[in-house]
């Protein structure tokens, strides 16, 4: 297809909503920056303002993309001896809906942004990286060329280092933005061997040109385990998930951005992305990592005791089913369950945030003080915050995968997807079934729980406080995105995940899941059975606490090692190196000395000596120079005569 | 024996090869003539006196080509030939030079016309030195120069200047004695005044005795006094101090060209081609290093500037030496070649110190800072200095390099040990003499001094000095033109 024929299969309109869509974002990076302290408060109208203009061009785009041939535009970017490098945009139904989403998270977050960080310092900053967020993501998204989404993964990175970091007075928020940053680099570096390792085989890296060549299988192996290195570090899979729950230290508002649409998706994305240069072999390794993850999240979400850490193992198990979903050859399953999670979870994140922002706030009048994301000290605020306490269960029960809500279809279609490979596969990828499967009912059993402690129930430290629903401009954000959790978005029929969207992100396969359907929502009915009849006990594990302990296990056998080694350097610069080149410098501080003695008096000296003799050898023959002519003669004569005898004898 | 008819034809045709001479003699004459007339306009006999020189410089010129077919002039008492005629040139012009420079001086000349008669008899006894090929006349024109100068060197009438001037005749009269004694031993032992004469030779080389060579060093010591050699040096400083600078100058010049033209024929004949018993080179050898060593080394302790240049012209008498002491033909030529350079460089340097001692300067330390208020003759006295030094980019390099390229061939062929001393006495008193030589222009130049003046940079100074330095770089860039002309003069006896 020619760039003709593009355009003339998209209209102007099109390309102008595109370029809005992804300069609106950057736009108000910009503005944000640029905009005095003075009128600082201006950003948060203004910010919103563009984001939402990008939304609107993004849904345009969505619309206009959906079901159409990809829109592509490809320059050259630079060119290196006789490769040239393209950059350019990729537009088809996968990434036109990720834009969307995308957009549309990040508008809807900067709007609660206005309500929750009202009275920030740096307000300005804020609303200045959250547009840089969405735009390196939203770069991502449209990338036609792998070296191009490398680049802007890394913005991605560095933009939640910094909102990870909004709150740099603290140490702990610097500190996890500084973990977050260094354990995403770990992935990244594997990430880049695997572009070139790409490089090496396939000669560029546009990701259309490679789907069209034959690739050796053994080296695509080994580049795909390392772009998936990558996406271990970007979507916190095992084992460098560590960030995640460090990650919560940042304003909720960003936690929401970071769980629901901008950063850990972007792993998940790519993996869509560049799917077809998977293996096989490397599939296997990717389902198993996936499931490994999804466990991990799930037991360990389920004793947590952090109203936002709960959310972020929970995050991280669902990722781990995304990748598990892709791992097992079905990416329109885990791209779907992408979608469905980024609103509910991005609700479930707003939720926490209105709650913490309304006890902040009446702590702040009552001044009383206590840890107001520990849910051993909140309970029965039901009746205190009952709109939040509606989105809570409404998201919740989405991400639990109960019928009749968004996440019920997605779940369904990973596990559909799952029951299809198992029983195509090897006999382990029933185990991998099974995990699946454990880690939905778990999905459950902590959502009911985090649910059930925080709502119901006698009220703890907050009975004393007067608590009142957080601002409209907080609460529209979340109803939008509840409504967003409910089936009828995603498929007419609450029990088909085959609706408008699966069916076309990809080439979707249909696994003919109304029975795993059935057995799905019983499944999951049970579990919640079992929540409730187990809703008193406490699940007081330090293992499953500490995130299995790979936290402690990284900073034990990874980091005190590395500093360790750091420290051990840094002291053999300090003694051997340093301790070389002082000597060096006092060495030559000495010869310097000796030289400079060495001029002074031999050479100095010599000179000295030369003109010294020069002058007494003239003051000598001066000294015949009396002023008395007879003198003079004498001289002369018995020169002369002293001449004629030295000849003569 | 001739018969007394062809004396008197041999005579009359001699003085066919004798015109400048005669124009110098005429023209002494008529200057004193003219000072019992213009007695207030000393303009008049300068002019005069210029015009003689001038005269007989074009003389010289226009039978340059006669001179290149040597003869005897006179009974063979002087010789006619090129290279006494390239040496008359340089007098003549340095005469010229001399003249003008005195007429720069802005006070009133006391006894002009007898300065300038003085000045031109001591140009006509060069003249008849640099001819002479006998005894007698060697003596004879030794002597007109010399009681000229007695009487120029106290030209400044100072108690100073009268003091300079007496001992210069004292020394002067004991030096000439004991050369007029050498000769008459010369001539007992040759019996012949003719020192050009084959007995001459003959009888020296037949005939050794030590009273010889006592006699020949006599003779010497007359030669060493005019060109102001060691050991007869030791009237050059005072002298040099007190005369007036003019004066200076053309004793800088003059009667030491004339002494070392008659000294480089007096000395080949003595050497005999290599034949004689007496190793005359070494005796030149030995003169020239105690020239430099005594000229050099006193040099650097001197204050006065016209007292330095003193002990730098017995310096540079030794450097001259150098060309005679190869005992080549080359050499001969070499050294005319660096008698010229020096004469330009000296002139340089004695046209600007005359120009600055006019404005009060005499000490070295009274020239500070004069380089940023007279630039150009600042400038023009360094590029003197830097000739005289012997450094590029002049002349003065030039005439060093190819002096000493002779006085390497001649060691090449003699292989005695007196002559490469001789080289490395040269060559290392050339790095002594740099220190003093460029000590005035080092006040000049690096030193601050508090003149405030304004200065016409269109004098007479600076146009001549302008041609000076162009003549001396030129002879630096293009010495071929110079030596294609001293080549051609033909050095045999």
């Amino acid at each position: 297809m020619t760039p003709l024929d593009t355009l003339q299969a998209h209209s102007s309109f099109f390309v102008i909503c595109l370029g809005g869509a992804l300069a609106l974002p950057l736009l108000s990076f910009l503005l944000c920056f640029y905009v005095s302290e003075k009128y600082s408060w201006a950003t948060s109208v203004l910010a919103p303002f563009l984001m939402m203009a990008s939304t609107v061009c993004a849904a345009v785009v969505l619309y206009q993309a959906w079901n159409h041939p990809a829109f592509t535009w490809q320059r050259v970017w630079f060119s290196i001896a006789d490769h040239t490098f393209t950059a350019g945009i990729h537009v088809n139904n996968a990434s036109a809906l990720m834009l969307f989403v995308v957009t549309g998270v990040s508008f809807l977050v900067h709007v609660y942004s206005i309500g929750y960080m009202a009275g920030d310092t740096a307000l300005r900053r804020y609303f200045a990286m959250l547009g840089f967020f969405t735009f390196s993501m939203l770069g991502i998204v449209v990338s036609d060329n792998l070296l191009l989404i490398f680049v802007f993964w890394e913005l991605v990175g560095f933009s939640s280092y910094m909102l990870i970091g909004h709150w740099n007075e603290s140490p702990a928020a610097a500190e996890a933005s500084k973990r977050a940053f260094i354990i995403n680099r770990v992935g990244d570096a594997g990430f880049l061997i695997g572009l070139m390792l790409v490089w090496t085989h396939g000669h560029t890296f546009n990701i259309e040109a490679l789907r069209a060549l034959p690739l050796d299988p053994a080296w695509m192996t080994a580049a795909s385990l390392c772009i998936f290195c990558g996406v271990v570090g970007k979507s916190a899979q095992f084992p460098l998930f560590t960030w995640l729950p460090d990650a919560m230290e940042g304003p909720t508002p960003v936690s929401a951005l970071i769980h629901a649409a901008t950063m850990v998706t972007a792993g998940v994305f790519l993996l869509g992305r560049a799917h077809f240069l998977f293996t096989p072999a490397a599939l296997n390794v990717v389902a198993i990592t996936g499931a490994i993850t999804a466990l991990l999240g799930a037991f360990a979400a389920l004793s947590q005791h952090d109203i936002k850490k709960v959310l972020a193992y929970s995050t991280m198990s669902q990722l781990g089913l995304m990748v598990a979903a892709m791992g097992a050859g079905a990416p329109e399953a885990a791209l779907l369950h992408l979608f469905t999670h980024a609103f509910f979870k991005a609700c479930l994140f707003l939720s926490a945030g209105s709650i913490i922002h309304a006890l902040h706030q009446a702590q702040h009048q009552s001044h009383v003080n206590f840890d107001v994301q520990d849910i051993r000290l909140l309970g029965g605020l039901r009746k205190k915050l009952p709109f939040t306490f509606i989105m809570f269960v409404v998201s919740g029960s989405a991400l639990a995968g109960l019928p009749l809500f968004s996440g019920f279809l997605s779940k369904d279609a990973i596990l559909a997807a799952l029951v299809h490979w198992s029983n195509t596969g090897d006999a382990w990828h029933w185990v991998v079934l099974l995990v699946v499967a454990l880690v939905s009912f778990v999905t459950v059993l902590y959502t009911f729980r985090l649910v059930w402690t925080i709502f119901n129930g006698e009220e703890k430290s907050t009975a004393s406080l007067v608590v009142s629903e957080p601002p409209v401009v907080m609460r529209a954000p979340m109803a939008v995105l509840a409504l967003a959790s409910v089936w009828i978005w995603f498929s007419w029929n609450p029990f088909s995940f085959s609706g408008w969207i699966y069916n076309h992100i990809g080439a979707a396969k249909d696994f003919h899941g109304g029975f795993v359907s059935m057995a799905s929502a019983a499944w999951v009915l049970l579990a919640l059975a079992v929540a409730y009849a187990s809703r008193g006990r406490k699940l007081d594990s330090r293992l499953l606490a500490q995130g299995f302990y790979v936290d402690l296990f990284s900073r034990k056998a990874i980091e005190q090692p590395t500093l360790q080694l750091a420290d051990l350097t840094h002291r053999a610069d300090k003694k051997w190196i340093d301790g070389f080149l002082h000597a060096t410098a006092y060495a030559q501080v000495i010869v310097a000395n000796l030289t400079g003695w060495f001029d002074r008096a031999i050479v100095d000296g010599f000179v000295d000596g030369a003109a010294g003799l020069a002058k007494s050898i003239g003051s000598f023959t001066r000294s015949f120079q009396g002023g008395k002519i007879q003198l003079y003669i004498f001289w002369a004569a018995f020169a002369i005569i002293i001449f004629i005898i030295w000849t003569l004898l | 024996m001739q018969s007394f008819a062809e004396k008197l034809q041999s005579t009359a045709t001699s003085f066919g090869g004798f015109v400048p001479e005669l124009v110098l003699s005429a023209g002494i004459v008529i200057i004193v003539v003219a000072g019992l007339i213009a007695r207030k306009q000393p303009v008049w006999t300068a002019l005069l006196c210029a015009l003689v020189f001038l005269a007989s410089l074009l003389f010289e010129l226009t039978y340059w080509n006669a001179y290149a077919t040597p003869r005897g002039l006179f009974s063979n008492m002087l010789r006619s030939d090129s290279f006494s005629a390239y040496l008359r040139i340089i007098i003549d012009i340095s005469g010229l030079l001399t003249v003008f420079m005195t007429t720069r001086d802005p006070k009133p000349l006391r006894f002009h016309a007898e300065y300038y008669a003085l000045l031109a008899t001591v140009i006509l006894g060069a003249h008849l030195l640099v001819m002479s090929q006998s005894l007698a006349m060697v003596f004879l024109s030794l002597e007109m120069i010399s009681l000229s100068s007695y009487v120029l060197a106290g030209f400044s009438f100072s108690r100073h200047g009268t003091e300079g001037s007496l001992k210069y005749f004292l020394f002067g009269s004991v030096s000439s004695a004991a050369m007029l004694y050498g000769f008459s031993f010369l001539y007992g032992l040759t019996g012949t005044l003719d020192f050009s004469a084959p007995e001459f030779a003959r009888q020296l080389i037949e005939h050794p005795s030590p009273l010889f060579f006592v006699a020949a060093a006599f003779a010497l010591a007359g030669f060493f006094f005019k060109i102001a050699a060691a050991p007869l040096h030791p009237w050059v400083p005072d002298v040099y101090e007190a005369a007036p600078t003019p004066v200076v100058a053309f004793f800088a010049v003059v009667p030491k060209l004339a002494g070392l033209g008659v000294l480089a024929r007096f000395t080949l004949v003595l050497q005999a081609g290599g034949h004689a018993i007496f190793d005359w080179q070494l005796v030149l050898c030995a003169v020239a290093i105690l020239s430099l060593t005594v000229g050099n080394f006193s040099a650097l302790w001197q204050k006065n500037a016209k007292r330095l240049m003193g002990y730098s012209s017995v310096a540079q008498s030794g450097f001259l030496l150098v060309g005679i002491a190869a005992f080549l033909p080359q050499g001969i030529h070499y050294l005319l070649f660096y008698a010229s350079a020096y004469a330009v460089g000296s002139f340089i340097v004695f046209l600007y110190l005359h120009y600055f001692e006019r404005l009060g300067f005499s000490s070295l330390e009274s020239f500070a800072g004069t380089g940023r208020v007279w630039l150009w003759p600042s400038v023009f006295l360094l590029i003197g200095f830097i000739s005289l030094t012997g450094l590029p980019p002049t002349g003065g390099f030039t005439g060093k390099l190819f002096i000493f390229t002779s006085l390497w061939d001649a060691y090449q062929l003699s292989g005695k040990s007196i002559v490469l001393w001789l080289m490395i006495f040269g060559l290392l008193n050339t790095v002594v003499s740099l220190f003093y030589y460029l000590r005035i222009p080092f006040f000049a130049f690096v030193r601050n001094g508090k003149h405030v003046a304004t200065t016409n940079n269109l004098t007479f100074e600076n146009l001549l000095g302008l041609l000076l330095v162009v003549g001396i770089l030129f002879l630096f860039f293009n010495p071929g033109l110079l030596m294609g002309w001293i080549n051609k003069i033909n050095f045999a006896l």
